[in-house]
């Protein structure tokens, strides 16, 4: 009986002391060479469980779970936003800190940019630097495109979200409990002009005529109303403001068609809106239905929306296609909370 | 032993004038509710395993009892239970029948139980659940402390070293009369916490790395007095105790050397009367508990304060009758918190009372009936209820139980800023268990003992957080959960007293799905951290002035996502115990334990690393006067 149970313990220990991994692939996945989307799965907050997935425009299929797959260990703890730069792609983890940065046509990891304190979007300038705003610091890091090095940070003394640069300016919006869009000198590093916006500007697009867009969310608690800005960035004055109406709920994640004529955002189901009117005229395209839609983005090449469904942010949830119409066309799963997008084309770039 | 109504009733109805009663092998209070609870408790951890665990938290004995599934976040870090499908929240944990879950949270961190502040520890389900305490859906776990009434002073002295950095003292000081007690105990442990791990999620190279600022330390005084006369007993008890950790995250979050960190500062305090009489008894107390919890992220620039205060009265009569026996508590708790994740001072009023009848139907059986009904401040809630019945014939026992209960929404729920749902109802279950167990003994030398559990319990209006459409958490009445299993349980001790084998086993098979998902999604599946099975098991050799134990655990495949579409491997966990009696009247105890024997990588939360081999040693003095 002695060397039966001692029989057994060694078994036991060997049977359970092996640590398995997945099996690492040299991917080449040729559905990466096409256009199409990148596309972050958040996960749950403290789970671990987001992933990265990319949809080929040209074959209609997705990909998900890219980054464990080529390289065989998971992206770390919510992934919110990614951002394709050439043959590079950036993806912003924002609990783990820190950005992974993947070959665009293979996934295949690079380089690891740590250090980072709540890091949520991106944008890059033609001097070959990065800018990443930041939820809990008062910095918008400077990455070195190059070395991929953090460079000295620029002080804004406020939390930052979205971003957008152009030629030497950058700007930037204080998102959480906040209500202004900064405006940046890069050639100074420092801030130089602000504008009190509405409350808790989440997102921003610039139109054809040069004007940038805010969607202000309005507070998680309905406590402000959501408004749709227009802003002059060379006199940081506004051209008008929208006030919601209370079906938009709580609208999010403001994008432009490739024309920069149509603004299309999420706001219990999907609103349209023609950046050349001088009153607001947004038209729902999309109901909500029982879908639970989280971000949007729009095609760059052809005239179709992407949305995604967190369905009960549990499970792993949805990308659907719709025309700019509002047409709906296909549907594919994704991981869980899918996220934000970014669109590349074959070459990689915007 | 499973009959303790029947002993009641021949016992006779003047009981003699004790603040605990020892009858048989299982140790009871008086108050009817206390007998109730002891009737049907699903299982009471024994003097000796708390003595051998005493350097563990209650975590730590709960997750090696092969029913309870464990969800830590490290050692040292928040750790909470699991059972039968129920939550963190769904278990209520008391201390003297003292509900001590946190007000803000609605749950407990049993890492900051250590098990030298109890005397017993005893797990109840179903009915005995709804007799120790409200709020206990899934069940209640009660840590108690009892009077030592045999006099003159007597004092254990103990300490302990571990190989990850922890080094820990205990005194246990108790001194007094037949008619007066006094137990004081003081107890410290620090820990740097730097144990080995094995980070998988390396790609291909798993390795194997050692946690750094991840270190705690805490500090406790538990100062009880008793006294008693012909009629009555009454105690007074104060437990403070500090918990002070870093919290370095999970294995996807980079080190740093400022990880987050949190201490927590709490009081608890209790005085009791009980009066007993021809026939019945009076029970008057009265409870005061307040924590503090500071968090301090610097990095993300958060220093929180939240201060919660519990002020608890209680009042219970009760009849004796020839037959049928009764009893009423009254209960009042008033809960006020202030925490700059509010947007003002919280408070809130919980009364309730409870009617407990036990019924004998013959000398060897009995019934039993519980009714509450509960005033949340102005709002009336639906009533908790229970019956039971419990029967014995010869070796064999029998008992049956059908239980309502309910739990309210934690403050945290009701008032979190953002997100707080302040239309959040109760949470309610029904549940069933069917136990039956057997004992026997061989010529003297071996005793067999068999005991298995069948229940099904369904949970509806279960709160979960999730994500709301602005981007914050926010709690909702969404989740229904259907939970069925079994438990078996086993022990064969063979020998007698000094030279003896014991070989103990426990199985839990717990099925517990989401009832309420749409389709498609995580209807019927079980939910995330809910093992399939647990296994726990010891053989224990004692002989003379030696004891030797080892442990084989096993814990289940656990999905960590919803839709069952990731999980974390079952594993097995080795740990092995060796104590020797030192000195002429073997009053000294040199004992050395080997955790994770086989060096198992293993999770019980994904991504949160949990220690490979470790080892401690300990020395144990008993001094007696």
């Amino acid at each position: 009986m002695r060397y039966l149970i001692t029989a057994g313990l060694i078994f036991l220990s060997v049977s359970c002391s092996e640590v398995t991994g997945p099996d690492l692939a040299e991917v080449n996945n040729p559905l990466l060479e096409n256009d199409g989307l990148f596309l972050v799965n958040e996960g749950n907050y403290l789970s671990g469980n987001g992933s990265l997935s990319f949809f080929s425009e040209d074959s209609v299929k997705i990909v998900n779970d890219l980054y464990r797959e080529v390289n065989g260990k998971p992206l770390g703890d919510v992934p919110n936003y990614v951002f394709v730069h050439g043959d590079t792609t950036f993806i912003i983890v924002n609990n783990s800190g820190k950005i992974e940065v993947v070959e665009t046509h293979s996934g295949k990891k690079i380089a690891a940019i740590t250090g980072l304190v709540s890091p949520r979007r991106m944008a890059v300038s033609a001097a070959g630097k990065a800018y990443v705003t930041s939820l809990y610091s008062d910095n918008i890091y400077v990455i070195d495109l190059k070395s991929l090095a953090l460079d000295s940070p620029i002080k804004v003394r406020r939390s930052t979200e979205a971003i957008s640069v152009e030629g030497n300016w950058l700007y930037a919006t204080s998102w959480s409990e906040g209500e202004e869009l900064l405006k940046i000198d890069l050639l100074k590093g420092r801030l130089t002009d602000s504008l009190k916006t509405g409350y808790e500007p989440e997102s921003m697009q610039r139109d054809r005529m040069g004007y940038l867009w805010i969607l202000c969310s309005g507070g998680y608690d309905g406590s402000n109303a959501p408004k749709l800005e227009r802003i002059n960035t060379d006199t940081m004055e506004p051209v008008s403001s929208f006030s919601l109406p209370a079906q938009a709920g709580y609208p999010v994640s403001l994008n432009i068609n490739s024309s920069g004529d149509s603004l299309f955002f999420i706001g219990n189901g999907v609103w349209k809106m023609c950046t050349e009117s001088e009153t607001y005229s947004a038209v729902k395209i999309i109901e909500q239905g029982t879908r639970n839609f989280y971000r949007l983005a729009v095609s760059r090449s052809r005239d179709i929306l992407y949305l995604t469904d967190a369905r009960d942010y549990q499970v792993k949830g949805y990308l659907l296609r719709y025309t700019t119409g509002g047409r709906y066309l296909d549907i594919h799963s994704t991981g869980i909370i899918p996220g934000n997008m970014f669109y590349k084309n074959k070459a990689g770039n915007l | 032993m499973f009959l303790l109504l029947a002993s009641h009733y021949s016992a006779g109805q003047d009981k003699p004038a004790q603040d605990t009663l020892k009858l048989g092998e299982v140790v009871v209070s008086g108050s009817i509710n206390d007998e109730v609870a002891s009737i049907f408790s699903h299982r009471s951890f024994s003097q000796e395993t708390l003595m051998k665990l005493q350097q563990v938290s209650a975590g730590g004995l709960l997750g090696s009892s092969g029913s309870i599934y464990l969800k830590q976040y490290g050692p040292g870090q928040l750790a909470t239970t699991s059972y039968r499908g129920a939550g963190a929240s769904g278990t209520m944990v008391t201390w003297n029948g003292i509900p001590v879950n946190s007000p803000m949270l609605g749950q407990a961190d049993l890492s900051q139980f250590p098990l030298v502040f109890a005397d017993n520890v005893s797990l109840f389900t179903g009915i005995a659940s709804n007799a120790v305490s409200a709020g206990g859906i899934g069940a209640t776990v009660d840590f108690s402390t009892k009077a030592d009434w045999s006099g003159g002073t007597s004092a254990l002295i103990a300490s302990s070293v571990s190989s990850t950095g922890e080094e820990s003292g205990f005194i246990k000081i108790s001194s007094g009369t037949s008619v007066m007690s006094s137990i004081t105990r003081l107890y410290g442990v620090s820990s740097s916490n730097t144990f080995k791990y094995t980070d998988i999620y390396n790609g291909s190279k798993p390795f194997t790395g050692r946690m750094e600022n991840a270190g705690f330390n805490s500090y406790g005084i538990l100062q009880e007095f008793y006294v008693k006369n012909q009629r009555s007993v009454t105690s007074a008890k104060i437990w403070v105790h500090g918990f002070n950790r870093n919290i370095p995250g999970s294995l996807l979050v980079a080190r740093t050397q400022d990880p987050p960190s949190q201490q927590d500062f709490n009081i608890r305090s209790l005085i009791k009367h009980d009066r007993y009489g021809k026939n019945g008894q009076v029970t008057l107390a009265v409870s005061y508990l307040s924590g503090k919890i500071s968090y301090t992220d610097n990095t993300a620039r958060i220093s929180s304060v939240s201060n919660s205060h519990s002020f608890i009265l209680r009042a219970g009569a009760e009849t004796t009758g020839k037959r049928i026996k009764t009893g009423i508590l009254i209960n009042n708790q008033t809960d006020r918190v202030i925490s700059e994740n509010y947007q003002g001072i919280e408070t809130r009023n919980v009364a309730s009372a409870t009617l407990t009848t036990s019924v004998p139907l013959s000398e060897h059986s009995g019934l039993a009936f519980l009714v509450r009904e509960s005033i949340h401040d102005s709002k009336i809630l639906i009533p908790d209820f229970s019956a039971g019945i419990s029967s014995t014939r010869g070796p064999f026992g029998l008992r049956a139980n059908i239980s309502r209960s309910s739990r309210i929404p934690s403050l945290n729920d009701l008032f979190w800023n953002p997100g707080g749902n302040p239309d959040l109802k109760s949470e309610s279950s029904w549940s069933g268990e069917l136990t039956l167990n057997g004992r026997y003994k061989f010529q003297g030398l071996v005793e067999a003992s068999l005991s298995s559990s069948f229940y099904a319990s369904s949970v509806t209006n279960m709160i979960q957080w999730r994500p709301a459409t602005s981007g914050y958490w926010s709690p909702e009445n969404i989740l229904s959960v259907l939970s069925r299993g079994a438990e078996l349980e086993s022990e064969i001790i063979a020998g007698k007293k000094g030279k003896s084998l014991t070989v103990s086993a426990h199985y839990s098979f717990t099925r517990a799905v989401n009832n309420s998902a749409e389709p498609g999604t995580s209807d019927n599946l079980q939910l995330v951290y809910v093992p399939l099975h647990l296994f726990a098991s010891e053989i224990k050799a004692e002989y003379g002035r030696f004891l030797l134990s080892g442990n084989l655990n096993y814990t289940g495949k656990r999905f960590t996502v919803a839709d069952n579409s990731e999980h974390l491997s079952g594993y097995f966990l080795a740990d092995m115990f060796a104590a020797v009696k030192l000195g002429r009247k073997s009053r000294t105890e040199l004992s050395v334990s080997v955790s994770n024997l086989f060096n198992t990588g293993y999770e019980t939360v994904a991504y949160y690393a949990m220690p490979l081999r470790s080892y401690r040693i300990s020395l144990l003095t008993r001094i007696a006067r």
